[in-house]
């Protein structure tokens, strides 16, 4: 496959995978609000919206997040496509990778994207979009769960496919990470490394937008203890938008792809995700206690940074004369 | 207007309210006394015998169809790029077996004489030393490749991929408007418009006996493994200049369909005098490039420098025989509109048979005497510039203002060599769907060939791309100019 073709692959993954999480953070988000009036935990809950999208919250002169203006921005991280991170620009984006690898999609794939592309842009001008909102969101968000089924049914699953399943794995274990960044930033003590909050509560929150909260009321019960929510999404073995699971998946793809595309480039990166699986995977909560809660998150951050650069080194942009020689 | 004792209800009359016919146009559908023409009979039973509102239910369901599978191309506006799908129109183009029969055997014979040609005037140049062809003709163009001279061409296909304009005159007869030779466009159209079509109205297509055409993909794939000595093991690639062409949807339509990959000039570069393409693997040796680069974006080493398109030492690695490229470069200097005069010269220099098919009559600025006829004539003729195409460069003198012929008349007189000019003709006119009415509308074809070195393997599916002027009156058929197209049908034999 062309270096550039896996690139676009690799994107589009990454893209429909980022368009899914904004979706949800938003529903959660805008449903939560109705019928909230104490200021105080709705101005956190927008502090910890906005910077899971890692976007600048709007604050007023008093440090405290104008929710009006919020409510303006949400709207505009559903349909501005200038911004990379609202559903649009994910989903524009998306089509645009997959517009340049068209020729290697299933014809299924490459309509459910364009018709989807083509939904959100007849939305745009709905006058009622707060009314009917959450039924939009829901559409959108089984419209992109399609996208998996079909990728997964209609596409020969040699190394395109493993591109787009290591960039949804991968952006999937952004997410989760800067989700959980955000909750103990605004609602942990002491920054965040205890695993101890303000609001216990939040955590329902957090699992909803990682579409687990019905998950983990099977495994535990319905109250969120933080060090439980933690384990949950940071540890958690057979949770699909687990960390542990997402790294597992990433590093076993890798190991998949180096077969598939016979390359003698991929050793380095092969062991970075192998190293990263092993962490996740022989670490306890008390272990990422003691290391301290945050501190962990952004060490598995910055190793999937690493996994990233590296697997662009290895399969898009290698240097020539090591090639040829 | 249909003859009153061939319709069905007054309903269905009233559809054909609008629809010209007259004696100095040629109607694909109905003859001088309003009677149907043979191929078409059946398909004005199906017209009448639907409620005009389901037609019009259809063409928007074709409307979704192109919509949804991005079959469409870019317009760039102000302050945004929407995309439009192709304009279109559902009512079908039939042609007969044996009207198609001339038009194919007609076409092999051109094709295979052009080829002959352009291996002449880049070895031997024969053909012009005997007087038949002028030298200035072929030395003063801009798509003269000097580079091309005396380079060995894959099994002397020149041309392989070619899109040839026909027109129908007055009496009926098709006749050669213009070959395009380099990089024609518009199969992806064809076989589109099929597709959606036996899809959306599959009624209509019931017991007619259609030609199938979907085998292009299959027999364009052949023909380019056929260039390389590996055949079937050769890697074959699809250049393309990339997401922002507006032929970019056939691109991918074509790779797609012969499987091949979808390369842009970054993809690919050249080592040793072979060329490589970057793969997830590490380097991968190419053998043959489908390539929709014009000659001057190719090679920037060799052509156009500041073209980003190409890929530089590509020439090279050409003329070395490490790769075979499709069409060749150079292909040009035969579709130069003056040039094109010269091609039933071609045909029986060569061949040494009479030509099949005709062309229109053409004045060529660089002869005095008919210079001065065209001159004299700017408000009666259609002037060309030679290298121009998709409509652009010309003036249609019955449509055309004082101060535009005045124009041309400056730029004919400042170099004539860059100009023809021929009658101007009127095109055939097809039925079409508009609006709520069948109406009639001027129409061209453009069969697509597909060249394997002699007549025999020369491919041509039934039919082509019919384009279709929509404006009423209008003769310009181009895609960017208001033009749309139609399924087109070659029926079996009865």
């Amino acid at each position: 496959m062309l270096s550039r073709s896996a690139d676009n692959m690799y994107w589009l993954g990454r893209y429909m995978e980022r368009a899914e999480n904004t979706i949800r953070l938003l529903r959660v988000r805008l449903n939560f609000m109705v019928g909230q009036t104490a200021q105080h935990g709705n101005d956190r809950g927008w502090q910890q919206f906005f910077s899971a999208l890692r976007q600048p919250p709007p604050l007023m002169k008093n440090g405290v997040v104008d929710s009006e203006v919020a409510l303006q921005m949400a709207h505009d991280l559903t349909f501005n496509t200038e911004n990379q991170n609202s559903i649009s620009g994910c989903i524009h984006l998306a089509r645009t990778n997959a517009r340049s690898v068209r020729s290697q999609l299933s014809s299924q794939l490459w309509e459910h994207i364009n018709r989807l592309y083509l939904r959100l842009y007849s939305w745009q001008g709905h006058e009622n979009w707060h009314d009917e909102r959450d039924n939009f969101f829901r559409e959108l968000e089984s419209s992109v769960s399609l996208f998996q089924g079909l990728a997964f049914s209609s596409l020969l699953h040699d190394e395109g496919w493993l591109f787009i399943q290591i960039g949804g794995h991968l952006e999937r274990v952004f997410s989760v990470c800067s989700l959980l960044t955000a909750h103990f930033r605004h609602f942990g003590i002491d920054g965040g490394e205890r695993l101890e909050t303000v609001d216990p509560l939040n955590g329902i929150g957090v699992l909803r937008a990682c579409n687990s909260f019905e998950s983990y009321c099977r495994v535990y019960d319905p109250r969120p203890e933080t060090s439980y929510v933690t384990n949950f999404l940071l540890l958690n073995a057979y949770l699909p938008s687990s960390v542990r699971f997402n790294v597992s998946q990433v590093a076993v793809l890798l190991e998949q792809l180096a077969g598939a595309t016979e390359t003698r480039r991929a050793g380095d990166l092969n062991r970075m995700a192998g190293k990263l699986q092993a962490r996740l995977q022989y670490s306890q909560i008390d272990d990422v206690v003691e290391f301290g809660a945050q501190s962990y998150v952004v060490d598995v951050v910055k190793s999937c940074d690493e996994i990233h650069d590296a697997l662009s080194d290895a399969y898009f942009s290698y240097p020539i004369d090591e090639a040829v020689s | 207007m249909p003859n009153q004792s061939e319709n069905g209800s007054e309903n269905a009359l009233n559809l054909f309210k609008s629809y010209a016919l007259d004696g100095n146009t040629f109607d694909e559908m109905f003859q001088g006394d309003g009677r149907p023409r043979g191929p078409y009979q059946k398909l004005l039973q199906s017209i009448l015998g639907v409620q005009p509102s389901e037609l019009t239910q259809r063409q928007q369901a074709a409307d979704l169809t192109f919509l949804n599978r991005g079959i469409t191309f870019t317009v760039y506006g102000e302050d945004s790029t929407i995309e439009r799908i192709f304009p279109y129109d559902i009512l079908p183009r039939i042609i007969s077996e044996q009207e198609w029969h001339t038009i194919e055997s007609g076409l092999r014979q051109r094709i295979h004489a052009i080829n002959l040609f352009l291996r002449d005037v880049y070895h031997e140049g024969r053909i012009l030393q005997e007087g038949k062809v002028p030298f200035e003709l072929i030395y003063s163009s801009q798509n003269y490749q000097r580079e091309m001279r005396g380079v060995r061409v894959a099994n002397d296909v020149y041309t392989s991929i070619v899109g040839t304009d026909l027109v129908r005159l007055p009496s009926g007869a098709f006749a050669v408007l213009e070959d395009n030779l380099r990089v024609p466009s518009g199969v992806s159209y064809m076989l589109a418009n099929r597709e959606v079509m036996t899809q959306v109205f599959p009624g209509m297509f019931g017991g007619y006996g259609i030609q199938p055409i979907g085998h292009y993909g299959q027999v364009l794939l052949e023909q380019l493994q056929a260039l390389s000595p590996k055949g079937r093991d050769a890697t074959i690639v699809l250049l393309t200049p990339g997401i922002f062409n507006s032929a970019y949807f056939e691109h991918t339509f074509l790779a797609r369909v012969m499987g091949i990959e979808l390369v842009e000039g970054a993809d690919m570069l050249v080592h040793d005098g072979f060329v490589y393409m970057r793969t997830t693997g590490g380097l991968q040796r190419v053998d043959v490039i489908y390539r929709r680069i014009d000659d001057e974006f190719i090679d920037p080493l060799h052509f156009h420098p500041d073209s980003a398109l190409g890929v530089p030492g590509l020439f090279n690695a050409y003329r070395a025989g490490n790769v075979t490229l499709a069409n060749t470069i150079g292909t040009g200097i035969a579709d130069d509109k003056a040039v094109y005069s010269f091609v039933p010269e071609m045909i029986r220099y060569y061949l040494g048979e009479d030509p099949i098919l005709q062309n229109v009559e053409t004045y060529l600025c660089m002869r005095e005497d008919e210079c001065a006829y065209v001159l004299d004539n700017l408000d009666k003729l259609v002037v060309k510039a030679v290298g121009e195409s998709g409509g652009y460069g010309m003036l249609i003198g019955p449509h055309s203002t004082r101060k535009e012929q005045e124009s041309f008349r400056e730029q004919i007189k400042a170099d004539p060599r860059n100009y023809i000019a021929q009658p101007t003709l009127s095109l055939s006119r097809a039925p079409c769907y508009i609006n709520g009415n069948v109406v009639s509308r001027h129409v061209d074809l453009r069969p697509f060939i597909l060249y394997g070195g002699e007549k025999e393997n020369t491919v041509i599916v039934p039919g082509g791309l019919t384009r279709v002027a929509l404006r009423e009156g209008s003769l310009v058929v181009n895609s960017s100019q208001g033009g749309g197209s139609k399924d087109t049908w070659v029926l079996q034999h009865s």
